[in-house]
């Protein structure tokens, strides 16, 4: 029976434009990577920030390790917050951006010295105490700005989209750095982006969020593997969707389809071959429906534009009476 | 000699420079001729008609002016009226700086409005008004009514400025000293006031600086019994010979030279556009 480490009950917050969250249920167990996965304005951050105590609900509870936190303010909470930019403090060095909520909890000076060094060890940073945050990159100070939180020991680390002021190669760099932490430290970790492939390669779980309701919690296999509604499906990785008849809709991801000259199901027109390095996207046309297939370099070989082919679909799900985004 | 003739130079500079060396010239002598008619007489000791410069230089009229007890106590007075002034007017405006930094409520824009009013129109009027509500208070000719005084006229720098210093300070960087367990208070000293402080330094500046020059209404409230080096001015250009009032212009310019040289040598060169962003 996994540890429950946050149980967040009936959460509700709306702001005057009508975004926000409605009646959001969520346990989050210790030790695991969750992510908060959607949109701009689908109530990600509205959830986290009501965690860190930064936005006070409308109404519902939130318990972390079995205690009613929904009343206390940020600087009573024990979360601790990574937000997108500004973490750090300018006028103050890494050791005292560092040291600071360690000197509020009257840590003496000689233990905070080793804490400090132990945790820019631990971030692969050692030795830039003196340092002024505007002398590090952005990758740098978030490493530093993930540091100051955990050495506060917090029951849940929170992070607000983190990675997303940088770039690609880094953001790749950075999501190993926080796997490798938090296998290390085994805190709790919530985190909110709006990048699936980050969500994908990083969390234990997803809650896919959509329109202030979650749509689906998972592990990235369940989620990838059995979408429960096309907004899930159509979020995560790329899929392909055909119209039935009763209002039903079917949905296949591109490699899940078999491609032959002669035989097969259903027939198409290939209307483009795209090469992507080690595959090739072959863009087909069947009953007037844009359809993507994936292609092996030595299927890419064989087909051209204008051809008509068979393909066969080795796996799908059936959606009912969803609305075509 | 033969070099200096202007026709010489008209051909060697060309048309367009030559006059605008000439304009510029005669800018430059418009601008600081003045100043240095002052530095001249200052240290002029027999200045007489029908001589053009000075005859015989010296100190003497220093000597003269830090002789003068009355003002020397004006000048004590300028720099401690200065002093409480700038430090009542930090006290009473940064608060509100922040609260309308951070904070959105009705009537705030009128609010904000009402300062650049107070400055739109001649002092004068106003200090007509106050000196009526300082006679019923008993106000007048004392240290507390020039102070009031002082800090009215410079409200205005004291709130917009640090004001806007204080939204350029993000947001999350005060969270984050909250989340880390850090109340308001100490958030405030620690973490938002020391990253406005370029703008709060220019404007505490121009309130000192300010403070140090105001004569209307100083004049108005505090004599005869508070004299400070803006109003005694006034007494020095009347009752004595233009020397001593060069000497005393100098000395009132002098901390000013000096204040500004200072704030540029610490917070660089970049501190005035930095701090006036309104």
């Amino acid at each position: 029976m996994k540890n429950l480490k946050v149980r967040i009950e009936n959460i509700s917050k709306v702001y005057e434009n009508g975004d926000g969250i409605r009646n959001i249920d969520l346990e989050i167990h210790a030790g695991e990577i969750m992510t908060l996965l959607g949109p701009s304005g689908c109530g990600k951050s509205t959830i986290l920030r009501c965690l860190g105590g930064f936005q006070e609900p409308d109404g519902g509870n939130i318990y972390i390790d079995g205690v009613d936190v929904t009343d206390a303010p940020a600087e009573k909470r024990p979360t601790s917050m990574v937000f997108q930019s500004y973490n750090l403090w300018g006028h103050m060095t890494v050791f005292e951006n560092l040291a600071f909520g360690l000197k509020l909890r009257k840590v003496p000076k000689s233990l905070i010295k080793e804490k400090v060094a132990g945790m820019l060890e631990l971030l692969k940073l050692p030795g830039i105490e003196k340092k002024y945050p505007g002398q590090l990159s952005g990758g740098q100070q978030q490493r530093i700005a993930i540091g100051r939180s955990l050495l506060l020991e917090p029951a849940v680390l929170l992070l607000d989209e983190p990675y997303s002021a940088l770039d690609a190669k880094i953001r790749q760099q950075m999501r190993e750095e926080l796997k490798r932490i938090q296998r290390e430290t085994g805190v709790t970790v919530v985190f909110v982006t709006h990048d699936q492939e980050e969500a994908m390669s990083l969390s234990d779980r997803i809650v896919v969020m959509q329109k202030g309701q979650i749509a689906q919690i998972g592990t990235p296999s369940e989620i990838y593997d059995n979408p429960v509604n096309h907004y899930t499906a159509s979020f995560i990785g790329e899929m392909n969707f055909l119209p039935l008849e009763n209002h039903q809709e079917l949905a296949f991801r591109p490699e899940d389809v078999i491609v032959s000259p002669h035989t097969g199901e259903h027939q198409g027109e290939i209307k483009q071959v795209t090469n992507a390095g080690h595959y090739s996207v072959a863009m087909l046309s069947h009953k007037n429906q844009s359809i993507k297939i994936y292609l092996s370099k030595d299927e890419a070989q064989a087909y051209k534009s204008n051809q008509s082919i068979y393909f066969t679909i080795k796996k799908s799900r059936t959606y009912q009476g969803e609305k075509r985004i | 000699m033969k070099y200096l003739n202007p026709k010489r130079a008209y051909q060697s500079l060309g048309k367009k420079f030559f006059f605008e060396t000439l304009i510029f010239s005669v800018f430059l002598l418009f601008f600081y001729g003045p100043l240095l008619n002052t530095l001249m007489l200052a240290f002029a000791e027999q200045y007489q008609v029908p001589h053009v410069l000075p005859t015989r230089f010296g100190f003497e009229w220093w000597a003269y002016i830090f002789s003068q007890n009355d003002l020397l106590e004006s000048i004590a007075n300028s720099f401690l009226i200065a002093v409480l002034a700038t430090g009542a007017s930090l006290l009473i405006c940064i608060p509100a700086a922040y609260a309308l930094a951070r904070f959105e409520f009705k009537g705030k824009s009128f609010f904000m409005f009402s300062f650049l009013l107070s400055n739109a129109f001649p002092k004068i009027g106003l200090y007509t008004s106050l000196g009526i509500l300082f006679y019923r208070f008993q106000l007048m000719g004392t240290l507390t009514g020039v102070i009031i005084v002082h800090i009215l006229n410079t409200m205005i720098f004291m709130i917009w400025i640090p004001s806007s210093s204080f939204r350029n300070v993000h947001r999350q960087q005060e969270e984050a000293a909250r989340d880390v367990g850090a109340g308001p208070i100490r958030t405030f000293m620690q973490v938002t006031l020391p990253a406005a402080v370029p703008g709060i330094a220019v404007s505490s500046m121009y309130t000192f600086l300010g403070s140090l020059e105001e004569a209307q209404g100083t004049l108005l409230v505090g004599f005869p019994e508070i004299k400070t080096m803006a109003t005694s001015m006034y007494s020095v250009i009347l009752d004595y010979p233009p020397m001593a009032g060069a000497v005393f212009s100098l000395v009132l310019m002098l901390p000013t030279f000096l204040i500004i040289w200072i704030c540029r040598k610490l917070f660089g060169k970049d501190l005035f556009s930095k701090g006036m962003s309104l």
